[in-house]
C-alpha cells in the first residue's frame, strides 16, 4: 500500500474548464474540516478555482490531456494549496499585483478580462508563483487565525 | 462540471430582467451578449441581472459582465443587479463593480428605483 502523508489530499484534473468547480468544492469540505470558517473556506475555493482556471487556460494552453495537480496540505496553523501545470507557456503573475483598472475596462479600452491573479491575493493570506522549467505552480496559503479570519467573526 | 447558463429575459416596465440560472463563466458569453442585444433592440433602458439562481461566477463570468456594461455605457442604458450571494457580493466589491452595476438586495427594491 502506498503510504500518503495525513493531513495530505491530492487531486488530479484534465486542463477542461468544469472541473475547478469540483476541486474548489473539494477543497472548502476539506478546509472547513481543519476549523476553518465556512466563509474563508469559501473564499478558499473560489481562490483555488481560479488558480486551476490560470493552470488549465494558460498553463496547460487547455491542451485537455495536460494535467492539474492540486495538493492541499494541512499543517499546524497553516492550509496550504499548491497548483500545478504542465508549464506549456509561462504564467506571468506580476502584471497583477495591483487592481486591475475597472474603468479602462467598462470604457472598452483594454480588454474586460484578468482579475483572477488579482482575487486570488485578496481572498487568501498569501500568494506565491513558482515557475520551473517543466511547470508552473501556484501556491496558496490560510492561517487558520489570521487577520483575515478575524474580520469574518 | 460547470453548469450551463440559461436566461430568461421579461419587460418589467422601463426594465429588462435578466433571469439567470446556471454557472456565469466564460461559456456563458453568448447566451448574455444576445439576451442583452435583445433587450436593446427592444429599447430597455434599465437592465437588471437576476442572479439568484446562479452558483457559480468566475473571473471570466465577471468579465462578461463588464463586456455588457461597456456596451450599455456607450447607450447611456442602467445595469443593476440583485440575489446576489453573500460570497459573490464581496468578490464584486473587490473588482469595483457595484461603482458601474447597482447592487440591489431584492428585485422589489431593483424595479421600485
Amino acid at each position: 500500500m502506498k503510504r500518503w502523508p495525513a493531513g495530505t489530499m491530492r487531486i488530479v484534473i484534465p486542463s477542461s474548464e468544469g472541473y475547478e468547480k469540483t476541486v474548489a468544492a473539494a477543497v472548502r469540505v476539506f478546509a472547513v474540516g481543519t476549523g476553518l470558517s465556512e466563509t474563508r473556506a469559501e473564499d478558499l475555493g473560489t481562490a483555488v478555482s481560479e488558480a486551476c482556471l490560470n493552470a488549465i487556460e494558460h498553463g496547460n494552453r487547455g491542451l485537455a490531456d495536460a494535467a492539474v495537480v492540486v495538493t492541499v496540505t494541512h499543517h499546524r496553523n497553516e492550509l496550504l494549496v499548491e497548483v500545478r501545470d504542465c508549464g506549456r507557456s509561462r504564467l506571468e503573475p506580476d502584471a497583477a499585483l495591483t487592481r486591475p483598472d475597472l474603468a479602462e475596462r467598462v470604457a472598452g479600452r483594454v480588454p474586460p478580462r484578468g482579475w483572477g491573479i488579482y482575487l486570488m491575493r485578496q481572498l487568501v493570506d498569501a500568494v506565491e508563483f513558482v515557475a520551473a522549467p517543466r511547470h508552473n505552480l501556484t501556491r496558496l496559503t490560510v492561517y487558520l487565525s489570521s487577520r483575515k479570519e478575524r474580520e469574518h467573526d | 462540471m460547470t453548469e450551463e447558463l440559461t436566461v430568461v429575459s421579461r419587460r418589467e416596465g422601463d426594465a429588462v430582467v435578466f433571469d439567470l440560472a446556471g454557472d456565469l463563466t466564460k461559456k456563458a458569453e453568448m447566451a448574455v451578449i444576445e439576451a442583452y442585444q435583445r433587450a436593446t433592440v427592444q429599447g430597455a433602458r434599465r437592465l437588471l441581472f437576476n442572479f439568484r439562481a446562479v452558483k457559480y461566477i468566475n473571473s471570466s463570468g465577471i468579465a462578461v459582465l463588464i463586456a455588457v456594461i461597456a456596451e450599455a455605457r456607450k447607450r447611456d442604458q442602467e445595469v443593476g443587479g440583485f440575489g446576489l450571494s453573500a460570497h459573490y457580493t464581496r468578490i464584486f466589491e473587490m473588482t469595483g463593480l457595484p461603482q458601474y452595476m447597482t447592487l440591489y438586495e431584492d428585485e422589489g427594491r431593483a424595479l421600485s428605483k
